[in-house]
């Protein structure tokens, strides 16, 4: 098949899914009701998780292709470097100094960035960043902040913070259209940012030698896109908390589909990880209404299988 | 490489519109119809404690939705469930078109700000004491226009409060009895000096163990226990065991006064002492009779 085929289809997919996003829902209102006026807001409603879904899975896959090509890891995954624990330190912090309410996506995303800094600085060796080190110190930031966060939960006093739990297990519970259009167009520059990059990852994910020779600069390409990730990253987790799973299996999952060439991967991932999310979130919101699961249950639930037997499906034809 | 660019355009481009589009829509905008017909006006509790109290003011069918902890009285059983106490369904919620949402801190204070983000009226009753317990009645009475029953209902929770005032006037300080509060067993669990219930025993006569806590809800070290060597044990949840028994198991619990004496006792309704609502002061004359027979 075709690869513009191929990604007309997951586009198909993407549009399909939105419909059915906006049919479904824990009320059941028939679509020619829905779009009467006293219904708009639960369209609204509607439209606005869509959106979210769409934010956060395309954001998510791209800085997850993007690091798993820079650090050569095929585990490398956006929380990998400390985002994630950096930010619920921030919304930790925030939540225990009573300004939750309207500061919980600033402070989470400080402490996102705050953490990006510390990695980075950790693992700069002279004017270089070498993989390793940067996955090693990575890993260090986040084990360390979340064992101050964990800290500030238990001697708090705050009860406010038994809802945190709701934040950490990711959510796309979210209605601030103003910080939404923030967000969303932090995650379509840093993706389309990204995607000039393609070329140069497609070198580097070959390996550091061979794109040296190529003649591309990998120590500045690293460096930006390092940043340019965690500049996503940070704000997806500031919005909707840590969704596990996506940033993960879509950038593989979409590997399957259209191959490793980075100028078809990144687009064709963006497609695939907002469809999945807004299929995943139909799940969340109906499978036991009122009662909505964690959407990074489902993302683990319905990601897992598809990826094995796409796998599968590719060692046979082999 | 064109088309891909193509995709990518169109992508941003929808994306844009409908950030766009979301824009375009702004909350709130379906006007309330409360002021050209007369219809009943609709509440949500997402508290169970606020659902005792909304009943309690006599309202019933302007009641269109409930937490499904919502459990007293038996009507609060009926009625439509917005989705759990620590998660309500936002958009169950908006399809039912309530004029005001009760609701309370702590764990809610997402939702009340994804709520009000969304432009609904929310009251938030998370009263620390039993003084903002009555505030908080006397403000939901004027909300929903039922200030005179506000009135009845809070009279009548002094008079209990006062009566129960009266007798434990009566115990000398030195023969007031150490009480453990006992939250939960696994981990061990107990309520400290800011917690409502640390009132409610205080008015009933007992001495909170843990009193000299900042917490209002804390872990609590078995061995704490041992050395304040409480007079009696209340268990605020259900259990099929005989308290006694498994107390007694617990290493060095056999020693304490309370378990000595066979004071243990976990058959007070854990919803009239643990919840803020207008059962409180039943809540608080059980306990009196439990320690002071």
């Amino acid at each position: 098949m075709k690869i513009s085929l191929k990604i007309s289809l997951l586009l198909i997919i993407l549009i399909v899914a939105i419909l059915l996003a906006i049919t479904k829902g824990s009320v059941d209102i028939p679509l020619a009701e829905l779009l009467l006026k006293e219904n708009w807001q639960v369209l609204y409603l509607r439209i606005l998780r869509i959106l979210v879904a769409i934010i956060a899975g395309s954001g998510l896959a791209v800085s997850g292709i993007a690091l798993q090509a820079i650090l050569r890891n095929p585990l490398a995954e956006p929380y990998l470097l400390g985002t994630s624990s950096g930010a619920g330190l921030g919304a930790v912090i925030a939540i225990i100094l009573g300004i939750s309410s309207i500061y919980l996506p600033l402070a989470a995303f400080l402490g996102a960035i705050l953490s990006i800094i510390l990695v980075y600085q950790l693992a700069k060796q002279g004017s270089r960043i070498p993989v390793q080190s940067l996955i090693l110190s990575g890993v260090i930031v986040s084990i360390a902040l979340s064992g101050i966060m964990v800290f500030l939960i238990s001697v708090s006093p705050n009860e406010a913070l038994h809802g945190i739990m709701w934040w950490l297990w990711g959510s796309l519970q979210f209605y601030d259209p103003k910080l939404l259009l923030l967000v969303g167009m932090v995650v379509a520059l840093g993706t389309f940012a990204i995607f000039i990059f393609s070329q140069d990852l497609n070198a580097i994910s070959i390996g550091d030698e061979e794109a040296i020779h190529l003649g591309i600069n990998t120590e500045t390409i690293k460096k930006i896109l390092f940043f340019i990730t965690s500049l996503i990253t940070a704000g997806i987790v500031s919005i909707c908390g840590v969704i596990g799973f996506v940033g993960l299996i879509i950038p593989h999952l979409t590997r399957l589909i259209v191959g490793p060439n980075h100028k078809t991967l990144i687009p064709a991932s963006c497609v695939c990880a907002a469809a999945f999310m807004v299929i995943c979130d139909i799940f969340s919101r109906t499978l036991f209404t009122p009662l909505e699961i964690p959407i990074g249950i489902i993302t683990a639930f319905l990601g897992a299988p598809v990826f094995i037997i796409l796998l599968k499906i590719k060692q046979a034809v082999k | 490489m064109r088309k891909i660019n193509f995709i990518v355009a169109l992508g941003t481009g929808l994306l844009v519109f409908g950030v766009a589009l979301t824009r375009s829509v702004p909350a709130g905008t379906v006007p309330s119809q409360a002021g050209t017909i007369p219809v009943k006006p609709r509440y949500i509790s997402l508290a169970p404690a606020t659902t005792e109290i909304l009943f309690a003011l006599g309202l019933d069918e302007e009641i269109v939705g409930v937490s499904s902890f919502c459990n007293y009285p038996l009507k609060a059983k009926t009625k439509e469930k917005v989705g759990t106490f620590s998660q309500p369904n936002v958009e169950k919620i908006i399809s039912l078109k309530p004029d005001i949402i009760f609701c309370t801190g702590l764990e809610q204070t997402p939702v009340v700000n994804a709520l009000r983000q969304l432009n609904l009226k929310v009251y938030v009753s998370d009263p620390s004491n039993i003084k903002e317990l009555l505030n908080s009645i006397r403000d939901i009475g004027r909300l929903t226009g039922r200030e005179k029953e506000a009135d009845t209902l809070i009279n009548k929770m002094e008079q209990v409060l006062g009566q129960v005032n009266v007798k434990v006037k009566l115990i000398p300080p030195e023969k007031r009895l150490k009480v453990f509060i006992e939250i939960w067993h696994d981990p061990l669990m107990t309520v400290g000096k800011k917690s409502f219930v640390d009132e409610v025993l205080t008015l009933a006569g007992g001495i909170n163990i843990a009193a000299d806590t900042l917490q209002p809800y804390l872990y609590f070290s078995p061995e704490q226990v041992i050395k304040r060597n409480p007079d009696c044990i209340i268990q605020t949840y259900m259990s099929e065991n005989e308290p006694l028994k498994t107390i007694e198991k617990r290493l060095g619990w056999k020693e304490i006064s309370a378990v000595k004496h066979g004071r243990v006792y976990n058959d007070i309704n854990p919803d009239i002492l643990l919840r803020p609502g207008p059962r409180i002061v039943e809540g608080l004359q059980e306990l009196h009779k439990k320690l002071y027979p």
